[in-house]
This record gives C-alpha cells, structure tokens and sequence, in this order.
C-alpha cells in the first residue's frame, strides 16, 4: 500500500516539474486559440475570439478566420468569415467551420469556385461526406450582446471539458479591469483540483495563474482580522483517484502555515487522506522563533454494509528546543471506528445506524492527571447509535421528523462519558416559494466519575475574565451539562433570484453560558438575505442578533458570500 | 471606424455630409468585399437627405419586381460570410451574390458602412429568375423573419448533391432532446443528523471551479435543506453538497469520498432533484476526546477552570 502511493505521489510531484509554461507532461486534446481579441463570457462559459483568429489542434490542424465562438458547456466550436483550413491533407478556403467534439463531427463549408458542404467524421479528414445534411444550428452564432465579459486575452489554451488558460488576461471585475499576465480556469467535473488547504478567512479571492490538466496555481488575496490583507499561494496537483495540495498561508507574513493535503484512492474500497500543517513564526527562512506541528491520517475501507476508519492525529506544539514541560507536549491520539449503514427499523418507518470504536491517546507529559496520577495514555471504547425518522405528513403539505443519537465512551480507567442528542422539528412549505419550521433540540453530556465526581468536578464559581462577574450559579455543576433550543424559522424563496431567511432561537442550557467566554447567547435571532445580481453574480447577507446578553447585540461582522 | 462613420451620417449639415461622404468612400475602398462597383449615392439638397439611387437593377427598397418584372423574393437572416461572390447565412447556405448589387443600410436603404461581415444582420432580396442576391440590406439588430428558409432554399448553390445525414433521421434519436430553455431546478437533500443546527448547507458545482461555497441552500426542517435555481436544459450538472468547506464535503455511505452527483438537466418547466447526504467528511466516526486539559468549562473536562473556588 504504502509502495502504491508513494509511485503515485511521485507521478504527482513530476506533474509539478512541468506545470509552468509547458504542459507536455500531462496535457490532453488542446485547442490553442490566438486572436487580436479574446472574450470569455463567464455567464454563458462562451468565448469568443475576433480578428486574425488562429486555431492550431492537437493533431495539426490549423484555422483561420476572422471570427471564433466556442461553448464551454456544450463543447462545440465554430469559426467563421474567411475560413483558412489547412493540415496534411486540405489546404482550403471556406465559409464556416464547426466541430461538435462530443459528437466527433465537423462541418465544413469549402468555397472553392462554388461552396459545398463536407462532414468529417471521428477526425477522418481525408474522407469527408459531401453534401451531407447539416444540423439545423451548426452555424448558429450565440447573442452575447447583452452579456457581462469577464476577462479579454490575446491568446488561449483550451482543453475541452477541463480548462482554458487564458494569456495574458484582463479580468474585469465590473469597477475596473484588471491586467493580469493569464487566468486558469477549471471546469472539470474532476473535484480534486479543487482540494483546499488553507484556513478561514473573512475575504478570500483566488486567482488561478496557472494550470494544465493536473495542476492549479493559485494565488489567494484574503483579510483576516489579524493578518489584515494578505497573500497566500496554493498548487494542486491531481489525478482522477488522487490529489496532492500545498499551501503557504500567509506568504508575506512572518507567521505562517505551510500546509501539506494528501489523498489517495488505493482501491475502490480504500482510501487515504493525510493533511499536515507546519507552523512558524520566522522572517524568511531564517531560524524560527516559534514551530509547531501537527498531522493528521485517515484511511477508509468500504465494507459490505458498513466501513472500518481509522483516524491518527499527531501534535506537535513545540519543535524547537522547549523552555517548558507545557510547552514540549507532543500528544497523539488515534480512533478505530466501524460505522454500519443505515437500516429500517423492523416493522417501522424508522432508521438506525450504529457504530463503535476504539480510542488511543497518549501524550509522554500526560493526557490527563487525576487523583495525584498523570496518566500518559489513555484507552475507550465507543459505541453509539442514530435513530431517525421520515418526514411524516402531519397535515396539508406539514410534516414531522425527529432523530435521536446516543454514544457512551468508556475509558479504561476513571471515567465514561455519555451523550445523548435529541430532536424533532415540524415543518409546513408552501411548494417552493416559502417554508417554515419549529425545532426543538436537546442534548444532555455527562462525564461519570462515579465516586470521584465531585474530585473531577468539584464546587466551582467561576469568574468571567472579561468582566470580572462570578456565576454562583456553576456551584450546580458536577459535570453533566443539558442544553435545550427551541428554533423558529420562515423563508421565503419567491423566485430564484430573492431569498430571505428569518429565524430566532431560543436556548436554555446548564451550566448557563458565561458572555464571551463559554456557552450559546439565551435568544438568537438570525437573518439571510439572497439577491441575484447578475445571471452569474449573487450576493448572500446574514447577520444575527443577541439580544445585548454580555453587551453584544450582533454579531461582529455581517457575513457577505458572493457566488454564482 | 464603423462607429464614427454612423454617427456623422445622422448629422445633417453640409459639412458633416460631405465629410461623410468622403468617409464612406474610403472605408469602401478598404473593404475586402469583392461585390463589385458600389453607386454613387446622390444627395436631394432640399430635402438634406440622402435618397438611395436607381440602379441599374431598378431594385428599390420597397420594389417587388425588378424593372425586368422578374419578381423578388427576400430573405433576413444572420451573416456567415461573404467571400468569391457568395453570401452565407448562419444557416450554411451559401447564395451567389450578383455583380452589381446593392449593400445598403437596412432602416434607410441609404447606403451604409456597415460591412457584411460574419454576425451582422441582412435582408437579402433575391432576383426569382437568376436566384442571385441582388440587394443587401444590412443591419446590427436581429431583423423580422420575412419568409422561411423554404422560400429560398433552391437558390442555395452548393457542389455537391444532398445527402440525407443519418445522424438526423428520426431512428437515430433514440433520446432526449434539449432546447436550451431555462428550467426551475429544485434540489432538495436531507442531511445526517448529525448535522449541526446552525450549519448551512451548500451546493458546490464544476461550473464554479468547485467552490465549496458555491450556491447556499435554506433549511426547511430538522433534516433537509432545498434550494431552487434557473438552469438551462441539456446542461449536465456536476455537484456535490458541503457545509461550506473542503473539509466537510459530503461521503458517500461507504465513507469513501464521492464520485460528484451529476445529471443534464431535462426540458421540462420544472425539475426535482433529491439527495441525501450519508456522513460528511468531518464528522464520520466523531467521538468525544480525552484531549489535553484546557482551561474552557467543558462540562467533559475534569477541572473546567483554571483557578477552582469552593
């Protein structure tokens, strides 16, 4: 196994030798368009070419012509006006030429001394059906008058169904346009490029510089409200069944992760993911004045009916020479779990999932000291089990569901922890237009220490460190803690471009929260407004509001997503 | 070029005619149209217009006969090109162009600087007898069907004889067609539930480079979270669902990660789409932790608080 995937990240990293500026490695069919002007319509994944167009294909084939459309979606292309054709075999004139490559038909329409028409089929230049009947459309001319161009280039590389480098770009972001040396853009149904190892940001816009059909370059603009504005770099490489991510995060800041993303598909049945972040505070790469790290490994094994996981997690918080025990700690824990499939409950609509698991953890300066004893490892046992139902119909268009969840962590010694979640919620939807819902949800934790419970947990009134309050009220609290919401939500979804989201929930928990320090605020009420901007834009704005419980009224920032 | 032309021939003033005159003439000789000797187009200085001449042809804008009393057939449509003495529409028909004939602009039937270049509109008004092209009326807005295809079909000139392609013979369509028309897509999918309260729920698509952030959808109840979007039919539609993250992208029930869910969206008014989502990513398997102490009042932790007090 191990042998499998190092062969396969070795492939990777040799698709990273070549990524920049030739893509002989890992490049497919491509289609490389030049022109005095290059329109990507983002809208309508249309782009456009006009003046002294030239298309070279893979197979050496090259066009000529004034004007070029291609449609990134429906992968088909057409030049038009003056057409120049030319490989091995034709070295022609024509009117119009189109291919509909899912299809593997071209149509050509030559102008020697009369215009004919000619079909090529499965690339079979050297035999074209002549006269052949054409498809009503085949040299349909997409409006785009009213569309919104997204960027301008001089040249491009297309690779049908994956991606299109274009060179160099300028976007326009509706305020400005923007000169970039190129753009990437990745519309492969292969999800793997995509893979993200970078932490959240409020505000993150990437920029795709480079690419090929394994690899992506990108450069994040992001603002954090510590690093303010920021650069991060990110390169991805992938396959089909693996991909490989590498981070640095921020890039201009001395603090900074370096981020390593893993992931494999050994076989049908088994999987790997690993992610790895490295941690340093040093100006270039000079000594470090701080590093720490950790790892974390998953490997998945699909069985009949259920899957066995098995998860490790290192830490590293220290990789200097440490000042401190506390700061030399380097724990590691590590779960094997088996989860089942859901299945009916006999002779009711009801579902159920169970699993179980074994935990492992040890830390050399101890996972937890108790009763005078540092306990360096630590062993449990896990079993749990999800109970759900349907969506009952209760009424017209009302319908009831409720889940419930219960797990016991035994440890070897000391303790269990029990958890327990239910909750049932009453739902009424008008079709599609509006939908409202009443939950309710509760969750008791407990942590048993048997006759050491009020040891784990003795009599303790804790002082907020914010405004130096005390809360009496924790006197209660021996570790079992039950937290209860009552959740109330309409939304409206008059048509697919507005939405607005409305909601308030209550919540009634012990111990109580402590404002900006633990716990959830007592009322919460919630609010999400969707509008759609353009036939590619929406803006998504949601903000909530505390009632002032510790002086907060609403939340910090409003949250704004744009997305397509 | 084209602009600046069109601009001074609204102008009526000496100056500016002459000036546009002087214009048209030169962006005529640079035309790469080979169509022959464009008319001189005389001006009507009482009425400070200019008045489209009487050719040859003795075609006018609204003629219906030629002088010959041949009748006229015309023909709007979209430009392909215009080459070696033929004009194609976006049809691929291609039609021989007479020697002299007329371009013109479409709303005046003066004459024009528009070119007859791929995109632009034309009326193409046909001699019945000869078949060829004898006036073009040119135009940047889409123009009002005049006559079907039908009408002019015969005159279409190609080498070949017509053949009838198999790939459009009823027999051969033995699936779905797709007119491109915009659909109201539904997805609705019921979520694990495990799922957080709070957490959103989104969509994530190849369209969108595989945000996961892509497209937001509203919860309905305890279990399930719909969104409804306008998506074009024949459009094969890649996704997945996420809570907003990489991290927490959508398992299959086997654990494994997920080939993306995808379909091509059918030409219907409305369409339905239900998923449900099994384990997301980061939380299969989840169990409380030992973990190191820390200093938050977990009610998991023994010793919650840094400094106890009886």
């Amino acid at each position: 196994m191990l042998g499998l995937l190092l062969r396969r990240v070795t492939s990777l990293l040799f698709c990273l030798v070549s990524v920049w500026g030739t893509y002989a490695c890992c490049n497919a069919e491509a289609l490389r368009l030049s022109a005095q002007r290059i329109a990507f319509y983002y809208d309508r994944f249309i782009v456009t070419g006009d003046g002294n167009v030239s298309l070279r294909m893979d197979d050496g084939s090259t066009l000529n012509s004034r004007t070029f459309y291609m449609d990134l979606r429906s992968n088909r292309f057409m030049l038009a006006g003056g057409v120049h054709f030319h490989n091995a075999t034709y070295d022609l004139d024509g009117a119009a030429f189109s291919d509909f490559l899912d299809f593997k038909r071209v149509y050509f329409v030559p102008v020697t001394d009369s215009p004919d028409r000619w079909t090529f089929i499965n690339g079979d230049y050297g035999h074209p059906k002549k006269g052949r009947e054409m498809p009503g459309d085949t040299f349909y001319l997409p409006d785009v008058s009213a569309d919104h161009v997204f960027l301008y280039a001089k040249t491009a590389i297309i690779r049908p169904g994956e991606s299109a480098q274009f060179n160099p770009a300028t976007i326009n972001v509706g305020i400005a346009s923007i000169p970039t040396p190129g753009y990437f853009l990745n519309f492969s149904p292969n999800p793997n490029l995509a893979a993200n190892s970078l932490s959240g940001a409020y505000f993150d816009g990437p920029y795709n510089f480079a690419g090929s059909k394994h690899s992506l370059s990108t450069l994040h603009f992001r603002y954090d409200q510590i690093n303010k504005a920021f650069v991060a770099f990110e390169q991805h490489l992938a396959t089909d069944k693996s991909y490989a991510v590498f981070s640095v995060n921020p890039l201009n800041r001395a603090r900074r992760q370096f981020n390593l993303g893993l992931y494999d598909q050994l076989s049908p049945t088994l999987q790997i993911h690993t992610f790895t972040e490295l941690f340093t505070d040093q100006s270039g790469f000079s000594q470090p004045r701080s590093s720490g790290q950790f790892t974390t490994v998953q490997l998945t094994q699909a069985l009949q009916h259920s899957f066995v996981q098995l998860n490790g997690h290192q830490y590293n918080t220290n990789l200097l020479a440490a000042s401190s025990e506390a700061d030399a700690h380097h724990p590691f824990d590590s779960q094997l779990i088996w989860t089942g499939y859901d299945q009916r409950l006999p002779k009711t609509p009801l579902s159920y999932r169970l699993r179980s698991g074994l935990d492992y953890y040890h830390d050399a300066f101890g996972v937890q000291e108790f009763g005078g004893v540092n306990y360096t490892t630590q062993w449990a046992t896990v079993l749990g089990v999800t109970l759900y139902s349907p969506s009952f119909k209760v009424g017209e268009r009302t319908y009831l569901n409720a889940s419930f969840d219960k797990q016991r962590q035994t440890f070897h010694a000391l303790h269990h922890i029990d958890d327990s979640n239910f909750g049932v919620s009453l739902s009424h939807t008008i079709g599609t237009k509006a939908a409202m819902y009443l939950s309710y949800n509760v969750r008791n934790l407990g942590d048993y220490y048997g006759s050491s419970q009020l040891t784990a947990y003795p009599v303790t009134v804790p002082v907020s460190p914010f405004d130096g309050r005390s809360y009496p009220g924790y006197a209660a609290f021996r570790g079992f803690g039950t937290f209860r919401s009552i959740t109330d939500s309409l939304v409206l979804t008059p048509n697919p471009n507005f939405g607005l989201s409305l909601g308030i929930q209550k919540n009634n928990d012990f111990p109580a929260p402590i404002p900006q320090y633990v716990g959830r605020p007592p009322y919460v009420a919630f609010g999400d407004v969707r509008i759609r901007l353009s036939r590619t834009l929406q803006v998504d704005v949601s903000r909530q509001y505390y009632f002032n419980f510790g002086n907060q009224r609403w939340s910090p920032q409003f949250g704004i997503l744009f997305g397509p | 070029m084209e602009p600046a032309i069109r601009h001074i021939i609204r102008t009526v003033t000496w100056r500016r005619l002459a000036v546009a005159i002087v214009a048209a003439l030169v962006t005529l000789n640079l035309s790469n149209v080979d169509i022959g000797a464009m008319p001189v187009l005389p001006f009507d200085g009482a009425q400070g217009v200019l008045r489209q001449a009487q050719h040859d042809t003795g075609v006018g804008q609204h003629d219906t006969t030629t002088a010959a009393g041949t009748a006229l057939i015309q023909y709007t449509g979209q430009l392909l090109d215009v080459q070696k003495g033929f004009v194609f529409f976006t049809t691929g028909d291609g039609f021989r162009i007479a020697p002299n004939a007329r371009i013109v602009d479409y709303k005046t039937g003066a004459a024009t600087g528009l070119k007859p270049i791929t995109g632009a509109f034309a009326r193409a008004t046909f001699d019945g007898a000869s078949g060829q092209i004898v006036q073009l009326e040119l135009s940047r807005d889409r123009l009002a069907q005049s006559t079907s295809l039908g009408t002019v079909k015969r005159f279409a000139v190609t080498l070949s004889t017509p053949a009838p392609n198999p790939d459009l013979a009823p027999a051969a369509s033995t699936g779905p067609t797709y007119s491109g028309k915009l659909v109201l897509v539904t997805f609705t999918v019921q979520v694990p539930p495990s799922t957080p309260l709070t957490d959103s729920v989104y969509i994530s698509t190849d369209q969108s480079q595989w945000n996961p952030l892509a497209i937001r959808m509203d919860r309905i109840d305890g279990l399930h979270y719909r969104i409804t979007r306008e998506i074009r039919s024949g459009t094969k539609f890649h996704y997945r669902y996420t809570r907003g993250s990489f991290n927490s992208t959508e398992r299959g029930r086997n654990g494994l990660e997920m080939v993306p869910r995808n379909f091509i969206i059918r030409d219907l008014d409305i369409e339905q789409r239900d998923d449900t989502v099994y384990h997301w990513a980061d939380d299969v398997g989840v169990s409380q932790g030992a973990g190191p102490t820390t200093v938050l009042p977990t009610p998991f932790n023994p010793r919650p608080f840094a400094t106890p007090r009886p």
